[in-house]
């Protein structure tokens, strides 16, 4: 036979076919139907998300192990902030979660004023609030039109989805293009406040952009009608409560298993406190749950952007002028912790300072989201077919630049 | 001409030469139309750079797999792995034989032509398979696995819902039932056929691999199903065969159920037929460009949970609707 | 131990705004902006329930942090929670004592585990030996989340208890620190590298990694 399976050796302790997601299995003492095969789902799979690797191990379709690796996007950045300036390392960090790069620069800038003691101007922290609830509905259809991929397949109904989801998106990044003049890795937080101010004619096309998605919103909604969607989605997947705290689940993954936990309302930074931030929790739990969690979020940050764009205070922008000097921030020894609501849930900053190099972090540690939800796949693809796997890891969304980093 | 015309050899032979290259200049052409229609399903604009409005885009992608090496990887089984396309390409056009285009184009008028068709239909799921088997890869062979499932599975329900006009029309001869069409009505006319016909549709695209059935191909789980390890010719085949596939099963629903070459204004009945084939290629191509995809259980759990009691539903109210008619 | 949160107390609404150091605002083709007064006015009128969640989270922060003080007080004896220094140092061997009683608490969310390498330096008290120190953070769910942070100490090949078996959401986190660190976990269940290939030697983020590896292909 052409094909290599792996033979497993059958010893009559394990029950079979009681799924209890262990992902510590010992494939010794399960009892398989027939040989079990080993099927390497990536590094290079259209559906991986980047480069991520786990190894199935399939009785007939069914998992019955998953052991996911990573590190294939390991750049050393936190070994590298270790080496830059305080000013220098934003535009690093930009590439972490590379779907809302506004969330990594706002959260390691944000640990750096914690450090120093520098207090943020209103406007700047207005404009990061504003800034990150766009980036979030940038985040979210970018997750929604690759779920749909992970569906539909790349030549099919998917992809209209995706390029759908795609168009939205692109609105929002043309926002920001007139804004930070990028599209992407903006680098428009420095430490102590914002970079680019708002131009006088830039509400109206936020407001512009954010119609137009809102309008077209409506028939991402009508996917919950459709049933083959449902029917992939609903049961698929199922992480209680329980398990996702366990897992350190968080972010939209947590509130789709029913936890009603969201550090924008719970533990508000920037000006959250001065808004009342609806939080979408649903119970279910599966694919369904998560969707359906994601595109409440999408209308949230639209109904907050909205109220933002119209109401930006006066004042100044930034409490230190952003000079590109090695010098120019300073900070004690110490150790702080920073976490903020990306889109993918708790993105922190551990940040050390030592007494002998001010002018360095001593140590960076970011605790990405991602990493969890990688980390979640074991416990929550055993049981499944291949086909539901492709659809949970779609909708775990982990990003690979930040797992990795 | 004549002589031509009454020799069946002679006559399947050259209407064979003719069929087989007007079909794969329309599949080059059939590609182009269904990368356009997705690019405006999808708001944006297909192909545009080659030829006026992208229409030698076809040519180009053909030439350009012409060009690239045709790698056959280190451990597969060589012989069924060059095997493989030239036999999908070769079922996928057999098919075509039986189609009647108008009342003299046709290459064969096979008493069974019904049976002829629907035989080699079914074949397409084993070339597929031995893609699958020689390629020593784990994708194409899962892939090939589920293509087996889900063309005999489907098999069922697709001759079952072809047995419906067989039934109404008396024949097994495809003219016999565009033939008696063009007597009594359409066949999608009636509720049963109009079922029928909706049925046999639905088999028909996973017979054909088409989203939301294409579960074998899969992209986003298989990679590419029993097509991973192909590329430039042995790939380019493959996808030939399934549009010739798609194209030649849209005639087989225009014979069966839309009336055939049977038409009005006085048209040639030959354009009534390839309108009509052209209509369904695009609900195909909607319905592909459209819809997300199945699980395989689902798509088995839909087979032998709904479509086959409904075709055996039907096939019954065929038959009685025939033994009241007398 | 720490805040999340700056106050509400944003700074008060000056009539005039002040100078901006960064020079960027005032500048032409800058949009001025509303009074502070009326932005927030504006956001209170749409957003009726943010003070009451303000409330909520104040008071219940309050609850925990009282909880969490006399948690560390009576049975750690810790009384100064070291706010501004990443937390209290706790003794390697109450290390998971400390997170089972937190998650019992109520702090059921892990949130992360930072380790860092302290290379031997001499000063002018004293020499310090090489250390490790791993801080731990870990959050409660729900209005008015307080996370809560210590650290531990460990000399050089001294192994730390793991807490993945409390949650398992510390596993690959930990397997990180030990990829990239070297720390050691005891009683984790697959303590793997993590980000680096198998067979890679040393460990990245110690202060003493040559960035110039001695393996081949990285080189």
């Amino acid at each position: 036979m052409a094909v290599a399976v792996e033979a497993v050796a059958t010893a009559p302790v394990v029950p079979t076919k009681a799924f209890v997601p262990d992902p510590y299995l010992d494939l010794d003492t399960y009892e398989a139907d027939a040989d079990l095969m080993t099927l390497s789902l990536g590094p290079q799979h259209p559906s991986t998300h980047g480069v991520f690797r786990v190894v199935l191990y399939l009785d007939g379709e069914i998992i019955v192990k998953a052991v996911p690796h990573c590190g294939y996007l390991h750049r050393g950045v936190e070994k590298l902030c270790e080496k830059l300036a305080y000013s220098n390392i934003t535009p690093v960090l930009d590439k972490n979660d590379y779907v809302a790069p506004m969330l990594n620069e706002q959260a390691a800038n944000m640990a750096f004023e914690k450090l120093m003691g520098i207090e943020v101007p209103l406007r700047a922290k207005y404009l990061r609030t504003l800034l990150a609830e766009l980036q979030r509905i940038a985040s979210h259809l970018l997750w929604l039109g690759t779920f749909a991929m992970d569906l539909g397949g790349a030549l099919g109904g998917g992809t209209s989805v995706f390029m759908y989801c795609f168009r939205e998106r692109e609105l929002i990044l043309d926002v920001f293009e007139e804004l930070t003049g990028c599209r992407f890795h903006y680098n428009t937080h420095h430490v102590g406040g914002n970079r680019h101010d708002i131009p006088p004619g830039w509400p109206k096309l936020v407001h512009e952009a954010l119609d137009t998605i809102e309008s077209r919103l409506e028939a991402y909604l009508v996917m919950l009608e459709h049933p083959i969607f449902v029917d992939r989605t609903k049961g698929v997947g199922t992480i209680d409560a329980q398990l996702a705290l366990e897992l350190g689940l968080s972010g939209p993954l947590l509130r789709a298993s029913g936890v009603d936990h969201d550090l924008r309302r719970d533990a508000p930074y920037g000006v959250y406190d001065l808004l009342d931030v609806q939080v979408a929790v649903d119970g279910g739990g599966d694919c369904l749950a998560r969707y359906k969690v994601r595109l409440a979020e999408i209308r949230e940050s639209i109904r907050l952007s909205r109220l933002l764009i119209d109401n930006v205070p006066q004042g100044p922008l930034s409490a230190t002028k952003p000079l590109n000097m090695v010098t120019q921030f300073k900070a004690a020894a110490g150790q702080v912790y920073v976490g903020i609501e990306s889109p993918r849930g708790e993105l922190g900053t551990w940040l050390i300072a030592s007494k002998d190099k001010p002018t360095n972090p001593y140590r960076f540690k970011i605790r990405p989201p991602s990493l969890h939800a990688a980390a979640a796949v074991p416990y929550v693809f055993p049981g499944h077919t291949l086909s539901d796997a492709v659809a949970i890891l779609g909708s775990l969304d982990p990003i690979m630049g930040e797992v990795d980093r | 001409m004549t002589f031509v015309l009454s020799n069946p050899w002679l006559h399947g032979l050259v209407f064979g030469a003719v069929l087989v290259s007007v079909l794969m200049a329309l599949v080059a052409f059939i590609t182009w139309f269904e990368r356009k229609l997705a690019g405006r399903i999808q708001s944006r604009l297909g192909p545009t750079m080659v030829g006026p409005f992208g229409l030698l885009q076809p040519i180009a992608d053909a030439v350009k797999a012409m060009q690239k090496d045709f790698i056959v990887p280190k451990d597969a089984d060589r012989f069924l792995f060059w095997l493989a396309p030239p036999l999908t390409i070769a079922f996928a056009l057999a098919t075509a034989a039986v189609i009647p285009f108008s009342k003299d184009v046709l290459a064969a008028n096979l008493d069974v032509g019904v049976l002829y068709a629907l035989a080699f239909s079914g074949l397409l799921a084993f070339p597929t398979w031995v893609a699958g088997w020689a390629s020593n890869n784990k994708y194409a062979l899962l892939g090939g696995m589920r293509m087996v499932a889900q063309g005999i599975s489907y098999e069922i329900p697709m001759v079952m819902a072809a047995l419906v006009p067989v039934t109404l029309a008396g024949t097994l001869s495809m003219q016999g039932i565009v033939e008696y069409q063009v007597a009594s009505g359409w066949i999608i006319a009636t509720p049963v056929g109009a079922a029928a016909g909706l049925l046999f549709l639905t088999t028909a695209l996973a017979e054909g691999n088409r989203i939301p059935f294409d579960i074998p191909e899969a992209e986003s789980e298989l990679v590419a199903g029993p097509t991973t390890e192909y590329n430039a010719i042995g790939w380019s085949i493959f996808a030939a065969s399934e549009y010739a596939h798609s194209v030649i099963t849209a005639a087989i629903v225009s014979a069966l159920f839309l009336g055939g070459w049977d038409g009005w204004w006085n048209l040639p009945p030959l354009l009534w037929m390839v309108a009509k084939t052209g209509f369904v290629f695009l609900i195909v191509t909607w319905v592909r460009w459209s819809l997300l995809r199945f699980r395989s259980d689902q798509l088995m759990a839909l087979c032998w949970k709904y479509l086959v009691p409904g075709a055996l539903l039907l096939v019954l109210i065929a038959g009685i609707q025939v033994s009241v008619r007398g | 131990m720490s805040e999340t949160t700056t106050p509400a107390a944003a700074p008060a609404a000056a009539p005039t705004p002040a100078p901006d150091p960064s020079g960027l605002t005032g500048a032409a083709g800058v949009l001025p902006g509303k009074p502070v007064d009326e932005m927030k006015a504006a956001l209170a009128a749409a957003n009726p329930h943010a003070a009451e969640h303000v409330q909520a989270n104040t008071a219940k922060r309050a609850e925990r942090q009282a909880q969490v003080t006399a948690l560390f007080q009576e049975r750690f004896g810790v009384g100064d929670l070291e706010v501004a220094n990443g937390g209290p140092l706790i003794p390697a061997a109450r290390h998971a004592e400390l997170a089972r009683a937190l998650k019992d608490t109520g702090f059921t969310f892990y949130v992360t585990v930072a380790a860092s390498h302290w290379p031997a330096q001499k000063t002018k008290t004293g020499d310090e030996p090489e250390s490790f120190e791993v801080a731990t953070v870990l959050r409660s769910v729900g209005p008015g989340s307080l996370q809560v942070s210590w650290r531990v100490k460990l000399a050089p090949g001294e192994e730390l208890d793991s807490l993945a078996p409390l949650f398992a959401g510390a596993d690959w986190q930990e397997r990180e620190q030990f990829d990239l660190v070297g720390v050691r976990f005891l009683g984790h269940p697959d303590l793997r590298r993590l980000m680096m290939p198998d067979e890679w030697e040393g460990h990245p983020l110690r202060r003493d990694y040559a960035i110039d590896t001695r393996c081949e292909p990285w080189r």
